[in-house]
């Protein structure tokens, strides 16, 4: 079966850009969510999806990183960082929140979708 | 001691007081009045002498009345001196051309000097140059008027350090002019011109900044705009290897949804201004432009109105992401050329597109009086990208809730809050 994705990205063309590549791979996608506080009310009531493919700079109060240090306090659902930034802090700290190897934009279709088959093996490897 | 003095017999002239001056004062007044009785009896005599012991005990009494009172003014005087002297701020009486008559210690300490070498001199000698003339005109100003006066000005540095002290000055008593002095009070003021000279220069300094920062704004609106205009001009290069009917069409349709885009940045940098979009200026022009992409066989009026609001540039540009594809599928579909408009409407084919806001939302409304939408479309399961963006972007951008209706016409009612992180609830 293949996997959920949950899809945090405020910008909407880019999400629903994302999510036509990830249907068309043959992923499930859970949905598509403009800020961390919708993430985290969807988690809260939802199924965990099997990866998490989270912007930095979203919408609302919170940012992807604060977001993510969130949803890993409380699960082992896994994040896979999208971003725009060449700012090394923030590269830095989301460092410490995902192991992952982020996807910068602008990417391509098979950027994504390998970036996205590599975080899903290894999320399957790592013993939590 | 009183008493002793009293019947001792002495001379008035020994009395604390009086003098050998006054005594011989006093006989020149007697024989001047003329009143010098020799002839008296001895009666008359005893009650004279009765009469002058009586007078000059009342005189002594006077006088040590008068010694008591005295002493008690000086102590007064001194007690006021002394509050002169140590009061923390400064006191000085000068007159018309500066001269300094008298200044308490904590004036002379403001000054910088010691006192003895400012009483008499004039207080010009304290000041630089150019306050000089501040303060003349300023006496001239004390002693011209009953109100009290102000003047702030900066005196001779305290080392490296500029100083600067507000005087008060009110003129005293109704000598000439020429004689005439005014009381002045001065404070210290150097910290707080100090602290408004940082204040000003901070200011100054942010001024520059933001002027830099919309500048730089100014010039990356301009340039995403020239980008996006790049890209439209590119499409159109592209265009003329595919002459096809669906070519044409996905280029204009492609080449609107740019225009869109770049015309927020347009809108914000011929607005001046970055943090949000005049939706008046940004949905009118939209409107036009993609009126004038179409080719109809009969003219089609736009009606627009922006609602006068101004709207942050993330929620502007979706609205306007919106506007094009619904304005686009009206101008496509809504009026083909076997619908008569005026003959079934009574009104000539019109497109609408209106932003209003009320307490708690906005509604934007983009309408038609075209033939409607086909029996059975379900306008949020289409799956053409024109409207999948519509119902994706008005959802996930704005957290809107859309409501469409039908025939006649068409109108697509969009309702999003005001506040951008707040859910609405359908009713």
């Amino acid at each position: 079966m293949k996997a959920t994705i949950l899809i945090v990205e405020d910008e909407g063309l880019i999400a629903l850009h994302i999510s036509e590549i990830l249907a068309n791979a043959g992923y499930m996608v859970a949905d598509l969510l403009p800020s961390g506080e919708d993430a985290l009310e969807y988690l809260s009531k939802t199924p965990p999806p099997d990866l998490i493919l989270m912007d930095i700079g979203l919408a609302g109060r919170m940012n992807g990183i604060e977001t993510a240090r969130r949803i890993r306090e409380n699960s082992d659902i896994h994040v896979l960082f999208l971003t725009a930034y060449s700012d090394q802090i923030r590269i830095r700290e989301a460092g410490e929140v995902s192991t992952f190897e982020r996807i910068r934009k602008p990417f391509t279709e098979k950027d994504l979708i390998a970036a996205v088959e590599t975080a899903l093996i290894q999320t399957k490897r790592r013993p939590e | 001691m009183k008493k002793k003095n009293r019947s001792s017999g002495k001379e008035p002239a020994d009395v604390p007081g009086a003098s050998s001056g006054i005594r011989s004062r006093a006989e020149k007044l007697l024989q001047e009045k003329g009143v010098y009785e020799t002839s008296m009896g001895e009666p008359d005599l005893r009650a004279l002498v009765h009469e002058l012991k009586v007078h000059q005990i009342e005189l002594e009494m006077q006088n040590e009345e008068l010694f008591r009172s005295k002493g008690e003014l000086e102590e007064s005087r001194q007690k006021f001196r002394d509050l002169y002297d140590f009061a923390p701020v400064g006191y000085a009486s000068l007159d018309a051309d500066g001269t300094i008559w008298d200044m308490n210690l904590a004036g002379a300490s403001l000054l910088g000097e010691a006192r003895i070498n400012l009483v008499r001199k004039r207080f010009q000698l304290v000041l630089p140059p150019e306050s000089i003339p501040a303060f003349n005109e300023f006496s001239a100003r004390v002693l011209s008027s009953d109100l009290r006066q102000t003047l702030e000005i900066r005196i001779h540095n305290l080392g490296e350090f500029p100083r600067y002290i507000q005087i008060e000055g009110r003129a005293m008593g109704e000598e000439s002019m020429k004689h005439r002095r005014f009381r002045a009070a001065f404070f210290d003021i150097t910290d707080r011109i100090n602290a408004e000279q940082a204040l000003r220069e901070k200011e100054e300094k942010l001024t520059r900044s933001v002027i830099e920062k919309e500048a730089l704004l100014a010039e990356i609106h301009h340039r995403v705009k020239n980008n996006l205009t790049a890209l439209i001009s590119l499409l159109s290069l592209e265009g003329t290897y595919e002459d096809t009917p669906e070519g044409k069409r996905l280029k204009k349709d492609l080449q609107n949804r740019a225009r869109s885009m770049a015309l927020i940045h347009d809108t914000l940098y011929k607005t001046r201004m970055y943090a949000s979009v005049d939706m008046d200026v940004y949905l009118k022009t939209l409107a036009g432009q993609i009126a004038c992409s179409f080719e109809m066989v009969r003219p089609v009026r736009t009606i627009v109105n922006g609602g006068g609001i101004d709207l942050d540039l993330a929620r502007a540009t979706t609205c306007g992401m919106i506007v094009n594809e619904l304005i686009t599928n009206s101008f496509k579909y809504a009026f083909p050329d076997s619908f008569e408009c005026e003959t079934g409407r009574q009104d000539s084919s019109t497109v609408g597109v209106f932003l209003k806001k009320d307490e708690k939302e906005y509604t934007l409304t983009v309408s038609d009086n075209g033939v409607g939408l086909p029996a059975g479309f379900e306008p949020k399961a289409a799956r053409s990208l024109g409207l999948k963006l519509v119902n994706f972007l008005a959802k996930h951008q704005l957290r809107a809730i859309i409501d469409v209706t039908t025939n006649p016409g068409t109108l697509f009612s969009i309702r999003f809050p005001l506040d951008p992180n707040f859910h609405l609830e359908r009713p």
